[in-house]
């Protein structure tokens, strides 16, 4: 027993760690095709009905977009930007072409489905590369690297499969409790078209001037935010006291969902660019730009929105309310920044 | 790993759970042949039956522990999701199951009370355990 521990022990252990990535594999190849197959399905609903989407849809799945090179990296913001841009569009005029009775909010919901979709089919194919190289090879590196991971690419994967019952019935899901923050002040105001997929209102606030922005609603839109509020300022000319920015933010294990917190900065997510181009214009203008985050977990961004949110999204307007009568006086303007996708949040 | 995704099955569950339970007993009947040897003074043979017994002590209580987090695992929460509709003239509330084209803010069906239209003020999840 011991020379067979001695020299095989190691063996051994490879054995067992790749049986246990073998059934997370399934898990993910599970969820995988469960995203597939509601993404088939949603489409026909919506579709020509004597034909099969079913090629279209796998051709969809495995689409990618190859980020620009950072050798150089002057002037790559507005590179990245140009290629989200054109993915984003690419990917909504092929959903769209394949559901032609789709109306406008229904498709951009649809184009979120297939990005979960993708994401699901893209973490599914590398984790089952590393699988199997890891078997073909019999290397403890690969297989213990790929074994270390998986609790945290498990729980991404969760996440995206989560949020599939919403993007197919137009829920809110977590990510939108900045956007609805914004919609309970636009409520009721008249709202203009200020960048693609953006809106802004106009309202007063005991004296102060309180411009509203958020992404349009109630499809899954996220907006071009960090466009929409580098207008407002140069429009204004700087001419604005503070900028207040309310997104879904992570939260850390033992933390309660919902759970409200301030700050100084951009709160805004994805690959950068809005971030870029907001904290690049309030520096040229010296604008103040403030936080407030409502806290929840990895599969909470994505799923239909938890009712501890909702609470969290009240406490997050009070602290708006309160911000602004702090940190501006009467006479002064304010802009108020709704962040996240906009799904099942009206405006 | 095969592009055919294989799942465990009812059958196989069972026969899993047979073969550690199979494997339980017998490591029990070991225990009680050691502890017989060791009266008859037979320390060797004794000492075999229980390092043989604890092994599949060990090995059948983790294939039971294995199933029962993949028991865990299966039972999964899955949320139903709830609209609030609000009559902003009145303050008349509704919690009704959420319905395909509901959205925050959408004005919604008429108040049971005063017949103005009433607000969808918000539509959340909350977990309930699969039956």
């Amino acid at each position: 027993m011991f020379a067979i521990t001695m020299l095989y022990g190691q063996r051994i252990q490879a054995i067992i760690m790749l049986r246990n990535i073998d059934v997370s594999l399934r898990r993910l190849k599970v969820l995988r095709d469960n995203a597939r197959r509601a993404l088939i399905e949603t489409i026909r609903s919506f579709g020509d009905s004597s034909r099969d989407p079913t090629p279209e849809v796998d051709r969809l799945l495995e689409y990618f977009w190859i980020q620009p090179t950072n050798l150089d990296p002057y002037g790559i913001v507005a590179k990245i930007e140009h290629f989200m841009n054109l993915h984003d569009e690419r990917l909504r005029a092929e959903v769209g072409a394949l559901a032609p009775k789709a109306d406008r909010t229904q498709v951009v919901n649809l184009e979120n489905l297939a990005e979960v979709g993708l994401a699901l089919n893209t973490i599914y194919r590398i984790v089952r590369h590393f699988y199997l190289f890891g078997k073909k090879t019999m290397s403890i590196f690969i297989i213990y690297q790929l074994e270390a991971q998986l609790p945290q690419i498990i729980q991404e994967a969760e996440a995206y499969a989560s949020g599939m019952q919403a993007f197919q019935l137009g829920q809110p899901i977590g990510d939108g409790a900045g956007s609805l923050v914004a919609a309970k002040f636009m409520y009721g105001t008249e709202k203009w078209v200020i960048a693609k997929d953006t809106v802004a209102s106009e309202l007063s606030f005991e004296g102060r001037r309180l411009i509203v922005l958020k992404a349009e609603g109630p499809g899954a839109n996220v907006g071009k935010i960090g466009e929409a509020l580098t207008k407002i300022l140069e429009e204004n000319m700087g001419r604005i006291s503070l900028v207040i920015m309310v997104d879904a933010g992570m939260k850390l294990e033992g933390e309660e969902t919902g759970g409200v917190s301030e700050g100084i900065g951009a709160a805004i997510g994805g690959i950068g660019v809005d971030r870029f181009k907001i904290e690049e214009t309030a520096t040229k203008f010296g604008v103040p730009v403030y936080a407030i985050i409502i806290k929840e977990s990895l599969q909470d961004v994505i799923a239909p929105m938890k009712k501890e949110i909702y609470a969290g999204v009240e406490e997050a307007v009070n602290r708006v309310r309160r911000l602004i009568r702090e940190r501006t006086r009467e006479g002064e303007s304010v802009i108020l920044v709704g962040v996240g996708n906009t799904i099942g949040i009206g405006q | 790993m095969e592009e055919r995704g294989r799942t465990l099955g009812l059958g196989s569950l069972m026969t899993f759970i047979i073969l550690a339970l199979i494997l339980l007993f017998f490591s029990i009947f070991l225990i009680y042949r050691s502890m017989t040897a060791y009266v008859q003074g037979d320390l060797p043979v004794s000492f075999s039956y229980l390092i043989f017994s604890l092994m599949g002590l060990i090995l059948s209580s983790y294939f039971l522990m294995h199933l029962k987090n993949a028991r865990l695992r299966a039972a999964k929460k899955v949320p139903s999701v709830f609209t609030m509709v609000e009559c902003l003239q009145c303050g008349f509330k509704n919690i009704r199951s959420f319905q395909k084209g509901d959205y925050v803010l959408k004005r919604a069906e008429g108040c049971p009370k005063c017949s103005q239209s009433m607000l969808i003020t918000s539509i959340y999840a909350e977990a309930e355990q699969k039956p």
